[in-house]
């Protein structure tokens, strides 16, 4: 029997980027992106092959349908390394935004929960930007 | 030079190969087309959305088609690597 292999044409997957820094909302942000990761919401991708410049990285980046970059503060490592090599178009979060201050912000899973349900809207929003 | 297209052969990956012969042909480059259909063999490359050109086994473009002027700079880059 002849089966008709599916189209794979329709469009990358949604890609996430975090800072995953030492601070304490760093690693807020960064487990919160893996908590979605796990669940299937989107796919963490590496911050620092887009930094080293390796190149299936950067060619599979650029080929996802939307792209959440995620900063543990507003020194914003995760923004920048992403526009500095040619990334504009991204969605953009700050764990620090959420009213919390680096360096005082103990770890916690009611934290990671909270950072991790923003940016599940925040992918949910750009679906329907998109749809619209 | 070998240009590759990691498709199933939908539309889009007919139009990058299409795209991707003319940009050849303008370089007037000695290449060898393969059209890289099935999906494990897609997979061993490493994209995660096609279609997809690779030159000589690397992956330079992934999930959309991309016009002849912009493949003729990637394989003028190509053969400068």
């Amino acid at each position: 029997m002849n089966i008709q292999p599916k189209c794979t044409c329709n469009g990358g997957p949604d890609l996430m980027f975090c800072c995953s820094g030492a601070a304490d909302t760093a690693e807020i942000g960064d487990r919160a992106v893996r908590t979605l990761h796990k669940a299937g919401d989107a796919k963490m991708f590496c911050l620092a092959g887009i930094a080293g410049d390796v190149e299936l990285i950067v060619v599979n980046s650029k080929a996802a349908n939307r792209s959440l970059v995620v900063d543990g503060c507003d020194s914003d490592c995760a923004k920048k390394t992403m526009q500095k090599n040619g990334f504009t178009d991204f969605i953009h979060f700050r764990v620090t935004d959420v009213g919390w201050e680096k360096g005082k912000t103990p770890v916690s899973g009611e934290r990671i929960a909270q950072v991790a349900g923003r940016l599940r809207e925040l992918l949910k929003e750009a679906q329907s930007c998109v749809e619209a | 030079m070998k240009i590759q297209i990691l498709g199933t052969g939908c539309a889009k990956c007919k139009q990058l190969t299409e795209h991707a012969e003319t940009a050849a042909h303008n370089l007037g480059l000695d290449y060898q087309l393969e059209k890289v259909t099935d999906v494990k063999d897609i997979m061993q490359f490493g994209v995660m959305a096609t279609p997809a050109l690779a030159i000589d086994g690397k992956v330079k473009l992934a999930g959309r088609v991309a016009t002849p002027a912009e493949i003729q700079t990637i394989l003028t880059s190509s053969i400068n690597s």
